[in-house]
Formats: C-alpha cells, sequence, structure tokens
C-alpha cells in the first residue's frame, strides 16, 4: 500500500532533499567570507559575480520553488479533497492512540464531526468487548511491528440510531504503516502503519460484509442440517423402497400362485361360472358349465348369455357414469336366485344364481355363479312326500290315540239324536200332537246329526292321504276345532283349559291338516303330561296366539304339568323317543318337520315341576313354493 | 211303550246341553217327571230327599264329577238309586260306580227304550226302598215295644233256639216262653213266629234285639 500512496508525499520528500543539497554549498561560502575590506577589488568582483550568479541561481530556484509550491497546494488540495471524501475512513493516531486527523468518512462512520474526533481516544469508539483487542493491535503498530489485518468492533457514542447509519459504509482502508479500527457495533477491517510517532487507520467498513459472512455461515449450517436431514431421508426412502421392491416381489408371486389357485378352482368349481360384459355377452366360462349346459367353451364365448338362461337373472350393468365405474369394488347385485336354464339339448333345468358386478378400466362386468340344483329338487321331493307319508302315518296313530275320546264326541250328539227322535215318536203317539213342538225337537236332532256328521268328515279328512295343500288359513278357528277334537279327554281328565287367542291375526298360508296335527300333538302332549299330576291338583292347559316381533304367527301350548326334565329335553324332539308307555314316539318329531316344512320353527321351554310350554311359528307372507 | 208309571222324579245331570236337552225331552214324552241340572253341585241345591225319584248322571263333569257326586250321597246316607250314563266305557269307572251302589252303568249311545226301562226300575226300586225303610222302622218301633224278657226269648228264637231250649237258657217254664212268644206276635202284628223272623233277618234289625243287659243278671228272676 506504500507503494500506491500519495504522489504528493514522494514530492514533499523530494523538496526537503533539495533542500538540504542547496544549504549546503551556501553555509560553505559564508563560511569564506570573513572580511570584505580585506579583500581585492577583483577579488570582490568576482565574489560580486559569484553573488550575481548565486542569486540568479537563487532566482531561478525561487521560481522553481514558487512552481513547486504552487503544484503542491494544488495537490494537496487535491490529496484533501481526496482524503475527505475517499469512501475509506482515515485516522491518524498519536502512539498514545488519540486521534490526531481524520476525514469525514472516518467522522461519518464514528458518528461525530470530524473535529469533535481529534484530541479523543480512538478507544473510546471501539465496542467495550473489543477494545482489549484494539488496544494491543495499536502497541503492535506503534511497536512499529506490522500486524495483519484485524477486525475490531467499534460502537458509536450514540444509540441504534448509530447503528444503522453504520451501515451505509463500505470498504475502507488503512493507508498508513499501522492500522486499528473502529465503529460501533460494527466490524471493520484496518490495517495501520507507523509514521513515526504517527499511527495512521485506514478503516473499511465490513459490517455488511460480517453480517453476510455470518448470514452465509448460518445458512450453510442450516443448509448442512437440511442435508443430513434430507440425507438421513433419503437413506430411510431407499430402505422402505428396498423393502418395497421385496414385498412387491413376494407380492407378485403370491398373486400368481392366488391366481394359479383361483383358476383351478374356476375350472374345478361344480357351479358354474359365467361372466358378461355390459352388453350381455359372455366373456368367460369354466369347465362346469359345460357340464350343466352340454356347451363347450368356444361355442359360448361372444354369445348372449339368454343363450343359456332365456329368462336372464343376470341383468346388464346399469350405465353408471365412466368415473364412477373405474376401480369400484365388486358387489353383489342380488342374493341367490332360482331361474330356469336351457341346456344345449333344449331340456329346462332349475338353477340357483348368484351375481357380482366388478368394472376394469372402466368397463363393467357381471359374473355369475350358477348351481344346477334339479337333483337337489328331486330330493327335496322325495323328502317332502316322505314327510307327508310319515305324517300320514303318524296322523292315523294319532287318531287311534284318538279314538275314545273322539267316539266319546261323535256319542254326544247322537245320543242327542237318538233322545230327540224317540221323544217325538212318543208325542206322536200321544192323543194330541203338538206339531210345533215336534218340529222344534226334529230341528235339535238335525242339528245334533249334522254335528256328528262334522267330527266323522273332520276326522276322515284328517287320516286321509294327501298331498300338502297350502292355504290362507284363520290359526284360531283352526285351534279352536283342535281343541273341539280334544273336548272329550280334556273333560275325562278334568283339565281347566283357557284359549287366549290374540284378535286380527294375519292369515297364515299353511296345510290346514298337517298343523291341526301339529295342534293335536301339542295338545294331547299336555293332556298326557297334566294326567300324571295328583288327582286333585289342578290341572290347566293354555294355549295362546299372537304375532312375534318378526313377523311370525306364534302359537304357545302351555300346560301346568311336572315339565320336562333335563334328560328328556335333549331327545324329546327326536324320533322313536316316548316318555309315555303307550305311543310311538314320533309325535313331536314329526310336529317339527311338519312346522319347519311350512318355514316355521317348533321349540319348547319348561321348568321341571311347574309345566311346559311348547310354542311353534309359522310366516304370515304367503311364500314362494315349488309346489 | 209302558202306559203305567211309577211315581217319582228324574233327576237328570249332564254338563252337555244337548243331552240334558234331548234326554229330558225324551223322559217328558214317556208321562215321567223330569228335572235336569248342568252340574252336580246345582243338583244338590235343588234335591228334596223326600221326593221319591232316581238319578240319571254324567260320569264326566267338570269340577265335580258324576262318581264324586255320588261319593257325597253315600256320606250323606241319601240313598238315590242312580243311573250312570257316561261316553267312555271305562270298566275302572263302572267298577267304581258299581261298589258304591250304582243301580246302574249306561253307555252312550242307548237305546233310549233301554234306558227308560232302568229309569222304571230305579224309581221303582226308589218306592220299594222307601217303602222298606218304613216297615224297618216300624218293626223296629214294634220291637221297641217290647219288654226285657220278650226281646230275649226272640233273641233267642233268631238265634235258632227252640222253645224249650230257650226255657232251659232262660230257666223258665215253656209254658211261660209260649206266653211271651204270643206277645211278642200280638206286638209285632206278626201272623207268625216265622214271618217275624223273615222281617227281622230282611231289614236287618238283629242287632236292633241285642240285649242291653247281660242275660246273667236276669238268670236270678
Amino acid at each position: 500500500m506504500r507503494h500506491h500512496s500519495n504522489k504528493d508525499i514522494d514530492v514533499q520528500q523530494e523538496l526537503a532533499l533539495q533542500f538540504d543539497q542547496f544549504e549546503s554549498p551556501s553555509n560553505h561560502t559564508v563560511a569564506t567570507d570573513t572580511d570584505i575590506s580585506q579583500l581585492s577589488a577583483q577579488h570582490i568582483h568576482e565574489l560580486l559575480r559569484e553573488c550575481q550568479l548565486n542569486h540568479t541561481e537563487l532566482e531561478r530556484q525561487y521560481r522553481e520553488l514558487e512552481q513547486a509550491k504552487q503544484e503542491l497546494s494544488v495537490s494537496h488540495d487535491d490529496f484533501a479533497g481526496l482524503f475527505n471524501l475517499s469512501p475509506v475512513s482515515y485516522l491518524s493516531l498519536n502512539l498514545h492512540g488519540v486521534i490526531q486527523k481524520a476525514n469525514l468518512s472516518a467522522a461519518t462512520l464514528m458518528g461525530c464531526a470530524v473535529d469533535d474526533l481529534v484530541g479523543v481516544q480512538f478507544e473510546q469508539f471501539v465496542h467495550p468487548d473489543d477494545r482489549e483487542n484494539s488496544r494491543f493491535f495499536i502497541d503492535q503498530l506503534a511497536a512499529n511491528y506490522s500486524p495483519p489485518t484485524q477486525v475490531i468492533k467499534l460502537h458509536q457514542p450514540g444509540n441504534a440510531a448509530i447503528f444503522s447509519s453504520c451501515q451505509g459504509f463500505s470498504v475502507c482502508h488503512c493507508l498508513s504503516k499501522d492500522c486499528a479500527y473502529i465503529s460501533p457495533c460494527m466490524y471493520v477491517e484496518c490495517q495501520g502503519a507507523i509514521n513515526k510517532d504517527q499511527i495512521c487507520l485506514a478503516i473499511h467498513d465490513v459490517t455488511e460484509h460480517k453480517y453476510a459472512q455470518e448470514t452465509a455461515t448460518c445458512l450453510n449450517q442450516k443448509l448442512a442440517e437440511m442435508l443430513r436431514k434430507q440425507t438421513v431421508d433419503l437413506v430411510v426412502t431407499n430402505q422402505t423402497l428396498i423393502q418395497k421392491v421385496v414385498e412387491l416381489n413376494h407380492s407378485q408371486r403370491q398373486i400368481l400362485e392366488r391366481e394359479e389357485k383361483l383358476q383351478c378352482i374356476f375350472n374345478a368349481a361344480m357351479e358354474g361360472i359365467i361372466t358378461i360384459d355390459n352388453i350381455g355377452n359372455i366373456v368367460s366360462v369354466n369347465a362346469a358349465v359345460k357340464t350343466i349346459f352340454g356347451y363347450t367353451e368356444q361355442e359360448l364365448i361372444g354369445c348372449h348369455i339368454t343363450k343359456l338362461l332365456p329368462v336372464s337373472g343376470i341383468q346388464s350393468p346399469k350405465k353408471t357414469p365412466h368415473y364412477l365405474l373405474q376401480q369400484q369394488p365388486a358387489k353383489f347385485t342380488a342374493s341367490v336366485r332360482e331361474i330356469e336354464g336351457l341346456r344345449k339339448d333344449g331340456t329346462k333345468l332349475p338353477l340357483e344364481l348368484s351375481s357380482a358386478e366388478f368394472s376394469i378400466d372402466g368397463v363393467s362386468y357381471i359374473t355369475g355363479i350358477v348351481r344346477d340344483v334339479s337333483l337337489r329338487k328331486l330330493h327335496e321331493r322325495y323328502d317332502k312326500e316322505h314327510l307327508e307319508e310319515l305324517a300320514h302315518v303318524t296322523r292315523l296313530g294319532l287318531m287311534g290315540e284318538m279314538a275314545s275320546g273322539i267316539a266319546h264326541e261323535v256319542n254326544q250328539p247322537l245320543t242327542a239324536v237318538a233322545s230327540y227322535t224317540q221323544a217325538c215318536l212318543n208325542f206322536i203317539d200321544a192323543e194330541t200332537i203338538d206339531l210345533q213342538k215336534l218340529s222344534d225337537i226334529l230341528r235339535k236332532a238335525n242339528q245334533q246329526a249334522i254335528k256328528a256328521g262334522q267330527i266323522i268328515h273332520r276326522m276322515r279328512e284328517f287320516v286321509k292321504t294327501r298331498t300338502m295343500q297350502r292355504a290362507n288359513v284363520d290359526i284360531n278357528n283352526l285351534i279352536i276345532d283342535s281343541m273341539a277334537m280334544c273336548a272329550a279327554d280334556l273333560k275325562y281328565s278334568n283339565i281347566i283349559h283357557r284359549l287366549e287367542l290374540a284378535n286380527n291375526l294375519p292369515v297364515v298360508y299353511i296345510d290346514d291338516v298337517q298343523i291341526e296335527q301339529v295342534l293335536l300333538n301339542l295338545i294331547r302332549n299336555s293332556i298326557d303330561a297334566l294326567k300324571n299330576l295328583p288327582e286333585k291338583a289342578p290341572r290347566q292347559l293354555c294355549i295362546q296366539t299372537h304375532v312375534d316381533p318378526a313377523k311370525f304367527v306364534e302359537v304357545r301350548v302351555k300346560d301346568n304339568g311336572p315339565g320336562i326334565s333335563q334328560t328328556e329335553r335333549e331327545k324329546i324332539l327326536t324320533p322313536f323317543y316316548s316318555t309315555k308307555s303307550s305311543g310311538m314316539g314320533m309325535g313331536l318329531s314329526i310336529s317339527r318337520s311338519l312346522v319347519e316344512a311350512h318355514d316355521g320353527a317348533l321349540r319348547f321351554n319348561s321348568i321341571p315341576g311347574k309345566g311346559a310350554t311348547f310354542y311353534f311359528t309359522l310366516p304370515v307372507m304367503r311364500t314362494a313354493y315349488a309346489d | 211303550m209302558p202306559t203305567k208309571k211309577p211315581g217319582g222324579l228324574v233327576y237328570l245331570v249332564d254338563d252337555d246341553f244337548a243331552i240334558r236337552d234331548s234326554l229330558s225331552l225324551f223322559i217328558e214324552s214317556t208321562g215321567q217327571a223330569v228335572k235336569s241340572f248342568e252340574s252336580a253341585e246345582q243338583f244338590l241345591q235343588a234335591y228334596d230327599q223326600e221326593q221319591p225319584g232316581c238319578l240319571l248322571l254324567d260320569v264326566r263333569m267338570p269340577v265335580m264329577s258324576g262318581l264324586d257326586l255320588q261319593d257325597v250321597l253315600l256320606k250323606n246316607n241319601i240313598d238315590i238309586p242312580i243311573i250312570f250314563i257316561s261316553g267312555h266305557a271305562e270298566v275302572s269307572d263302572s267298577a267304581k260306580a258299581f261298589r258304591a251302589g250304582a243301580v246302574d252303568f249306561i253307555e252312550k249311545p242307548f237305546d233310549n227304550l233301554v234306558l227308560l226301562e232302568r229309569i222304571e226300575e230305579a224309581l221303582n226300586k226308589d218306592i220299594d226302598t222307601r217303602t222298606e225303610y218304613a216297615e224297618k222302622l216300624k218293626l223296629m218301633h214294634s220291637i221297641d215295644q217290647l219288654t226285657l224278657r220278650e226281646k230275649e226269648v226272640l233273641h233267642l228264637i233268631v238265634n235258632n233256639c227252640s222253645s224249650k231250649e230257650v226255657a232251659s237258657v232262660l230257666g223258665i217254664s215253656s209254658r211261660t216262653v209260649e206266653v211271651h212268644r204270643a206277645h211278642i206276635m200280638e206286638k209285632t202284628h206278626s201272623e207268625s213266629i216265622t214271618q217275624l223272623l223273615i222281617m227281622i233277618v230282611r231289614y236287618d234289625v238283629v242287632t236292633h234285639l241285642a240285649i242291653r243287659q247281660p242275660p246273667t243278671s236276669d238268670n236270678g228272676h
């Protein structure tokens, strides 16, 4: 920096040297001229000429000096302007650190006027934290040791406002050999140089730089942190991805395996599996379809579903908006339904169908699973016929057991008829014949005869071989009729019976004979149970009807007999189990089968010693039945 | 068609209206008085013991059955002839009924004429019973009129003793025995001692002759 130093300083030095050279000879000359009077004229003359020569020389030198002085003055002004207006702050300190000189930049940096700076300890402007450093720095400069550039924190004797103004400064270099620094809360780069007893400081405000550096450091740290985090994240993500790849590979293998299995199931299934597209054309069929319908796969692909299912149970998917169809999970369009299929040979067959809708890439399909139920239907028919036969046989048995009671029921009206008619005969033999009386009696006799006929008719109906015939029946009437058939037994066994029949019961769709058989069985079981009670114990039988919450008509046959023991409970509904000395043990089991054939259920509960209640349900609504 | 009707009333107890109604009409048509009841209890309330008659009774009835009613009547010493009518031919029932003194046990349906005969028999039986009872009372009354010695004599005769034996047992002469016998016949309005003996056995009044005082005390006289 010194080499770049101001030209003015060089000039000054040169001039000083010239002065030295000039003075030396003049001093020498004067010393030799000690006494002029003693000198000869010539000598004086010579002296005079020498003087004139010197004079001229001096005048030339003076002119030169004047010119140099002018040049110096101009140069000084230039220097002062440059010095003051330099963006770099300059300070001159003495060896004690007192400010001797300052330029405008320095004043502005320090926050006071140039005049106020002069004579003040530079240290005062240093931030208290940094004073030690600055002192050491200046001491180093004073010791003519040139320390490296140092950053010193300055502070202005004002407040925050000064701080903000500082930021407006820019770089400052110390040109002198020694340097210190200054500024409030401001980092300054200084270079100093010793000039004899003076220290010059060039101060460069590096606050912004410093801050920028700090910010950069901070940002760098953050960046590093972020980088570290991201690296960690990436490592984790990478691991996850690797794991997922492994899983995917595994899944893919599983999917392949499952596909194999499904394909295997698809073709091994006994049920026919048919997939159709949204216009009802067959897309795929499995092997079972050939077995069921007789068509090969090639004969079916592309054909319409009505080829197999004339009244197609599989409905084409609704025209749902495209976006709704995409990737929707399969949904079941219906529960299992019974439909009719058409074989290749033109024969019809009963099928059970369930179907589900799904869509792939916005195209919807329906997969239907059909099961050939013709064999099952056949079995069902056999079962039904078997049940009917069994019911008939047990009805005959039941009638046999009830015969004496029914005979009594028939005897009553017959006895009445005999008595009425004999009375008529007697009245006719009398002297005066009261025709009105005769007609009244005969009418009564007629009614009784009809009553007897009805009982016989009912009995015949009951024991007749017949197939199941369902009709809408008022269950309450059926109960009253059944009780009438048991009236003699009830009376004979001293049983008090009560009917608690709900009003406005819906009609039930049943075979009245079969359900009457169930009723008679339950009533007779109760009667037999009540007979086991001691002679004088009250014997009660109650029949109730009501509609249960599931919309079934429920019939309860309740007695206060000995009840059903725990061991009997398990066997009581099984065939050929009887607690009675006489009886086949078929009553309850056949009753249960009959109720179940009506889509109802027969159950019981009992508290041993307190009685038993048997109850059965019958569906109210007419059910679709393939009779 | 029997024309002569024995006196008396036919009581009919059956819970079945048709039976009650038809039988009542039939019995009425024969000129026989009849009263019908729906239950045993109603019958018991209305029954007049003084009225001769018979009872047509249904075996099976709610609350109080025919057999129960028979029990009640027996316990109350009401000896009305009972004809049971049953729809159920249960041997145990009929046996029980007969053991308790039923006159008949008819099964429905029955021949009305047969029933009528049975009713007549029952009514006659009731009348006979009532007559016999009256005669028994009369006999017992006349026996009560006998002196102690006469009763002793009669008792010995009933026990198959000859006059001689009676005389020897009682330590009296045969002649005195004859006098006692004559008094006995007179007091009991009997034509012969044999007739009296028959009456005593028939009405079962032997116990009535039971000697209230030990015969040994009499021996002293």
